[in-house]
C-alpha cells in the first residue's frame, strides 16, 4: 500500500515535470514578454466597467484578453483612456474610475493606484518623480508625486480640456481641444516643468487634439478643426525652442472623425494620422498625402500604433462601443497580415 | 446620512399596537376591473379586445401606492425595467423592444418626453393613479408614435355616488424612505373632484461594493418628489359633462456614482406642470368627446465634475375630438382627429425646435349578438409637419366560450417617430430619419375552471413582433449620429396562472408567470458586425415571478419571488449581467369601524439580500424594511 502510495506519487512528479514546458510558458507569472508582442488597450463601454489590456503575441498571433483581471482577479476599470511605459511599469489611465492604475508590465500586477479627482486622460512623467495628468473637464493639469502616489498639485489652465503632452527641454506642450460649448481654442500650450505653470502658448490651428515628437525634436500636432465655423484642421510642426509654427499642412475638408490619432514610428521620421482613414507623412514632406494608406472601408478607425522595427501599422475597431471590436495589423505599405478579436473599443496600442 | 434604521423601531412598535387591534375583514377586490363597454366615448377601454392587458392586483398595488411606476411593473410577465436604482431614471421595454417603444398615457393623453422619447417611471408615482394596466402589443393605430411594443395606461376613478373619502398614506423604512399621500375624494351627481398630493423622499445610502472590491455606501443618492394632481368633473346634464384635470410634479434627484465611479456631483431636477380639459356628450347611439391637454415639462441637469449643465424645456399642446356611433345593433364606428403641437427650448439645441403632427384615426367595431365574438379595425395616419408617415392598420379579434374560455388575437402596424434629439442634436441629429416601425402580431388564450374549493385560471400568449429603421447612435462618417439602421425580431410567449382556493374563512392564492422573449438584431450596416443574430442588450431571454398569498380576516400575507435570466450588456452578447432571483414578504392589517378604516402593513424586501443589477454597474438594495399606514374615512351615499 504505502509502495504504490510513493510510486504513485514519483509519476506524478515524473508527469508534472514533463508538462511543464509546454502546459506553463509563464512559470514566473509574467504574462508579457519584451519585444514579444502588443498591448492593445480597450477603452471599454462607459459605466459598463470593462476597459482591459489584450496581448497579442507577435510569434504566434494567439491574443490573451484582460491581463489585469487574469493577473488581480478583479476588474481594471472604466474608460481606459490611455497608457503610458515607463522602464518595467505602466501607468493605466481610467477616466471614468479617476484613477491611474499602475502595474508591473510584465506581470500586469497592481502595484497601486492614483487617485485623481477629475476626469484623467494622459500621463507624462517628468524626470523628479513627477509626473502630469491631463484632464477633460477641470481646466487643469494635475502634478503628481509618484513616491506619494497623490496629487500635489493642479496647473490651472485656460482651457476646460487638457489632452496630450510631449516633453521638451524643460517644458511640456499640452493640446487643448475645444470643449463643448466653449469658444473655438487654437492655442497649443506650454507649461514650465520647475514651476509647474502655464508659460506660453503657441497658435496652431483649430482644436489642438494631439501630438509627437520627430527624430530632430520637432513637435507635430494634429488639430481637429472647428465644426460650427466649418474651419478644417490641419498638421502643424513646430520648433520647441523658439516656439514658432514651421510648418502648416491645413486639411482639404472638415471631415476629420470623431477621435483622430497621431503617431510616428520608431525612428521618428514618419507620421501616421487618422482623417476617417489612416494616411501617412514622412516629416520632411511639403505637402499632405492625397491618397490613404489604409482605407477605413467603412470601419470606424479607432486605435494607432506604430510597431516598433518593422514599422507595422496597428489599427483598431470602435464599433458600436458595445461589442468587442478587431485589431488589424498591417505591413507599412498597407497589406492587411492578420487581425483579431480584442476588448470593447480598441483605442491604442503599446509596445513594450 | 441618516440611519436606515431611524425609522425601524417606532413603526414597529406602532405597527405591533395597531397588528394586536380586533378588526373586520376590509373588503379588497383582487384586480381593478375595466368596466366593460358597448358605446364608450374614450378609446381607452374596449377598443383592443384581442390584445393580452394585465391590471396590476389591487392588493400588491395597495403596498406600491407610496412608491414609482416602476416597482409595479417589475413583477409583470413581458416587460423589463431598467432601473438605475436610488430613484434614478427607470423606463421599460415590453416584449424585447426598446424603452422608447412602450407608450405611457394619462387617461389616454402621452407622458414622453418630445426629447427623449421615453416616459422616466422614477417620476410616475403610482399614489396619483387609481389605475395602472399594462397593454402587450402595438397600439399605434389608437396611440400613434411610441405604441410599437405596447402600452402602459394609467388613470382614476372619480367618486359619482354621492359623499366623499379622506384617506391618508404614509410609509417610512430603510434608508431614509417616507413617502406621504392624501387624497380627498368628493362629489356627487352633478360634481366630482379627486384630489391627492404626494411627497416622497429617500436618502438612498445603501451598501454596495464598488467594482474594486470597496465596501462603501452609496453616496449623493439622495432625492425629493412632489406632486399634486387635481381632477374635476362637472356633470350639466345626464348627456354633457366636462373634465378639468390639474397636475403639477416636482422632482430633485442626486445622481449616485456607478460601482465604477468613486464619486458623483450630478443633479437632476424635472418639473412637470399639465393641464387636460374635456368635454364628453353621451346620446343614445352616439358619443363624443373632444379635449385639450397642454403639458410643460422642464428637465436641468448639473454635474459640476464633467462641466456638464443643461436645461431643457418642452411644451406641448394636444387637441382631440372623437367620435363613436352605433350603427346596427353590435355595430359601432369611431373616427377622430388629432393635433399634437411640440417645442423644445434646451441649452443644447441652436434653434428652437418644433413641430406639428396631425393625425385622423377610425375603428370599426363588431360584436356578434350572442357576445362571442368582439372584431375591432382600426386605423391611423399621421402627418409630421405636413409629411406623411407610413398608414397604420390595426386587426384586434376576442372569442369567449361559456364564462371560462376566452382567445384573443390581434396584429397590427406600429411606429414611433424619431426623437427631438435624433432629430436636431447639434451637428449629428439627423431630419432625414424615418419613424422606426414594423408589424406586430400576437394571441393569446385565456382558461378558468373550478373544483370544489380551488379555482383556477391560466393565460398563454404568443407574440411576433417586426421593427424596421430602429434607430441607433453610432459612429457614422467620423461622428457619432443617430442612424436607421438595424432591424429587429422579437418573438416569444408567456405563460400564467392563478390558483385561489378557500380555506374555512381564509383564502390561499398562488401565482405565478413566465415569459421568454428572443429579441434580435437581423441586420447592420457592416454585415462583420458581431451584433448580428445576436440577443439584444437589457432583453433577459428567461423571465418570471411567482407569489403565495394567504388572506383571512383582516390579515393578509405575502410572498413574492421574481426571477430574471441573464441579460446581455453587450450587443456581441460577450458580456451579461447574472440572473437574480429576488423575494418579497408583505404583510398587513385591515380594521374598520363606523365609517373609518384602516391598514397598516410592513413589507420586507429583496428578502434573501440577491446582490443584483437591473442595469450595470448600478447597484440595488440588499434586503430592506418598510412600514405604512393608510387610513380612511368613508361617507359615501
Amino acid at each position: 500500500m504505502r509502495i504504490s502510495l510513493l510510486l504513485a506519487l514519483a509519476a506524478t512528479l515524473w508527469l508534472s515535470n514533463c508538462n511543464n514546458d509546454d502546459e506553463t510558458p509563464n512559470p514566473t507569472g509574467n504574462l508579457v514578454e519584451a519585444g514579444a508582442g502588443v498591448l492593445a488597450i480597450n477603452e471599454g463601454g462607459f459605466n459598463d466597467g470593462n476597459a482591459s489590456v489584450s496581448y497579442y503575441q507577435f510569434e504566434d498571433g494567439a491574443l490573451q484578453q484582460d491581463l489585469f483581471a487574469e493577473a488581480n482577479g478583479r476588474p481594471l476599470g472604466d474608460i481606459l483612456q490611455s497608457m503610458t511605459l515607463v522602464g518595467d511599469k505602466g501607468y493605466l489611465v481610467l477616466n471614468n474610475s479617476q484613477r491611474v492604475e499602475v502595474v508591473d508590465i510584465t506581470t500586469f500586477e497592481s502595484e497601486g493606484v492614483i487617485e485623481i479627482p477629475g476626469s484623467p486622460r494622459y500621463f507624462l512623467p517628468l524626470d523628479n518623480g513627477l509626473a502630469y495628468v491631463s484632464d477633460l473637464f477641470g481646466s487643469v493639469v494635475h502634478l503628481v508625486d509618484l513616491s506619494e502616489g497623490a496629487v500635489v498639485q493642479g496647473i490651472a489652465m485656460p482651457q476646460g480640456w487638457t489632452e496630450q503632452m510631449v516633453k521638451a527641454g524643460d517644458v511640456v506642450f499640452v493640446t487643448c481641444p475645444t470643449s463643448f460649448g466653449q469658444a473655438p481654442n487654437r492655442q497649443l500650450y506650454v507649461i514650465d516643468t520647475e514651476s509647474h505653470t502655464l508659460v506660453d502658448s503657441v497658435d496652431v490651428g483649430f482644436s489642438p487634439t494631439a501630438l509627437v515628437q520627430d527624430a530632430g525634436g520637432m513637435i507635430w500636432v494634429l488639430c481637429s478643426g472647428d465644426f460650427d465655423l466649418g474651419a478644417p484642421g490641419g498638421l502643424y510642426q513646430l520648433d520647441p525652442l523658439d516656439k514658432t509654427v514651421l510648418r502648416s499642412f491645413p486639411f482639404p475638408d472638415n471631415n476629420i472623425g470623431f477621435a483622430p490619432r497621431l503617431a510616428i514610428d520608431e525612428a521618428g521620421q514618419q507620421l501616421y494620422y487618422t482623417k476617417i482613414d489612416l494616411y501617412t507623412l514622412p516629416v520632411d514632406a511639403n505637402a499632405l498625402p492625397s491618397e490613404p494608406v489604409i482605407p477605413a472601408d467603412g470601419r470606424d478607425l479607432y486605435g494607432l500604433g506604430i510597431e516598433p522595427g518593422a514599422g507595422n501599422i496597428w489599427l483598431g475597431e470602435a464599433g458600436d462601443y458595445k461589442s468587442r471590436q478587431m485589431i488589424y495589423r498591417y505591413s507599412k505599405d498597407g497589406s492587411l497580415l492578420d487581425s483579431a478579436l480584442a476588448g470593447v473599443a480598441p483605442s491604442g496600442f503599446y509596445f513594450y | 446620512m441618516a440611519d436606515p434604521r431611524r425609522y425601524s423601531l417606532p413603526c414597529i412598535l406602532f405597527c405591533a399596537m395597531l397588528l394586536s387591534l380586533p378588526g373586520h375583514l376590509i373588503s379588497q377586490a383582487d384586480t381593478i376591473d375595466i368596466p366593460e363597454v358597448t358605446v364608450t366615448a374614450s378609446r381607452v377601454n374596449g377598443w383592443q379586445p384581442g390584445q393580452d392587458q394585465r391590471s396590476i392586483d389591487s392588493l400588491q398595488l395597495s403596498f406600491l401606492k407610496t412608491e414609482n411606476l416602476s416597482e409595479a411593473l417589475r413583477r409583470q410577465g413581458g416587460i423589463y425595467v431598467r432601473d438605475y436604482g436610488a430613484g434614478n431614471i427607470a423606463t421599460a421595454a415590453v416584449r424585447g423592444t426598446a424603452a422608447g417603444h412602450t407608450a405611457v398615457l394619462w387617461n389616454g393623453l402621452p407622458l414622453q418626453d418630445p426629447m427623449l422619447g421615453l416616459s422616466d417611471l422614477s417620476i410616475l408615482p403610482l399614489f396619483l393613479f387609481d389605475e395602472a394596466r399594462l397593454a402587450l402589443g402595438g397600439g399605434s393605430s389608437l396611440w400613434g408614435s411610441g405604441a410599437l411594443g405596447g402600452a402602459i395606461h394609467l388613470g382614476s376613478r372619480l367618486e359619482q355616488k354621492g359623499g366623499g373619502s379622506l384617506s391618508y398614506q404614509g410609509e417610512g423604512g430603510s434608508f431614509g424612505y417616507l413617502g406621504q399621500g392624501l387624497r380627498l375624494n368628493c362629489g356627487g351627481s352633478r360634481f366630482s373632484n379627486s384630489t391627492k398630493l404626494f411627497l416622497q423622499s429617500a436618502d438612498n445610502d445603501y451598501p454596495y461594493q464598488d467594482i474594486f472590491g470597496a465596501e462603501r455606501r452609496l453616496p449623493h443618492a439622495g432625492n425629493r418628489q412632489m406632486g399634486a394632481l387635481q381632477e374635476n368633473i362637472f356633470r350639466f346634464s345626464r348627456r354633457h359633462q366636462v373634465g378639468v384635470y390639474l397636475w403639477a410634479h416636482r422632482a430633485g434627484r442626486d445622481i449616485p456614482p456607478s460601482r465604477v465611479q468613486p464619486a458623483s456631483q450630478a443633479h437632476q431636477e424635472d418639473e412637470a406642470l399639465r393641464a387636460a380639459l374635456d368635454w364628453k356628450w353621451a346620446g343614445a347611439r352616439s358619443s363624443w368627446i373632444t379635449r385639450l391637454a397642454a403639458f410643460r415639462n422642464r428637465l436641468r441637469y448639473d454635474d459640476p465634475l464633467t462641466n456638464t449643465h443643461s436645461d431643457s424645456r418642452t411644451r406641448s399642446v394636444l387637441a382631440e375630438a372623437e367620435g363613436t356611433r352605433n350603427l346596427f345593433p353590435g355595430l359601432d364606428v369611431k373616427g377622430g382627429l388629432q393635433f399634437n403641437y411640440l417645442e423644445a427650448r434646451s441649452d443644447v439645441y441652436p434653434g428652437l425646435p418644433r413641430q406639428g403632427r396631425w393625425a385622423v384615426f377610425s375603428a370599426l367595431r363588431w360584436e356578434n349578438p350572442g357576445r362571442q365574438w368582439l372584431a375591432v379595425i382600426s386605423g391611423r395616419q399621421e402627418w409630421v409637419d405636413g409629411k406623411a408617415i407610413p398608414f397604420t392598420p390595426s386587426l384586434s379579434l376576442r372569442w369567449k366560450k361559456g364564462m371560462g374560455f376566452e382567445a384573443g388575437l390581434s396584429a397590427s402596424r406600429n411606429y414611433r417617430l424619431p426623437t427631438f434629439n435624433d432629430l436636431y442634436w447639434p451637428n449629428v441629429g439627423n431630419p432625414n430619419l424615418r419613424p422606426e416601425e414594423g408589424w406586430n402580431q400576437s394571441l393569446y388564450l385565456k382558461m378558468g375552471k373550478q373544483w370544489g374549493a380551488w379555482k383556477g385560471q391560466a393565460q398563454l400568449s404568443g407574440f411576433n413582433y417586426n421593427v424596421e429603421d430602429w434607430i441607433m447612435w453610432l459612429p457614422e462618417g467620423g461622428l457619432f449620429r443617430p442612424e436607421n439602421v438595424r432591424q429587429v425580431w422579437s418573438r416569444g410567449g408567456s405563460a400564467q396562472l392563478r390558483l385561489v382556493r378557500q380555506l374555512g374563512r381564509g383564502r390561499l392564492t398562488a401565482e405565478g408567470n413566465y415569459s421568454y422573449t428572443r429579441s434580435t438584431n437581423e441586420r447592420s450596416r457592416r454585415a462583420s458586425d458581431p451584433a448580428v443574430g445576436q440577443q439584444l442588450i437589457y432583453v433577459p431571454l428567461h423571465q418570471g415571478s411567482a407569489s403565495l398569498s394567504w388572506q383571512r380576516g383582516g390579515w393578509y400575507l405575502s410572498y413574492l419571488q421574481e426571477w430574471a435570466g441573464r441579460t446581455y450588456i453587450l450587443s456581441d452578447n460577450s458580456e451579461a449581467l447574472p440572473g437574480f432571483s429576488v423575494g418579497a414578504l408583505r404583510l398587513s392589517r385591515g380594521w374598520s369601524w363606523k365609517l373609518f378604516s384602516g391598514r397598516v402593513y410592513v413589507k420586507v424586501e429583496n428578502l434573501w439580500g440577491e446582490n443584483y443589477e437591473l442595469v450595470a454597474n448600478r447597484p440595488l438594495p440588499g434586503r430592506y424594511y418598510r412600514v405604512g399606514i393608510n387610513l380612511e374615512w368613508n361617507k359615501t351615499h
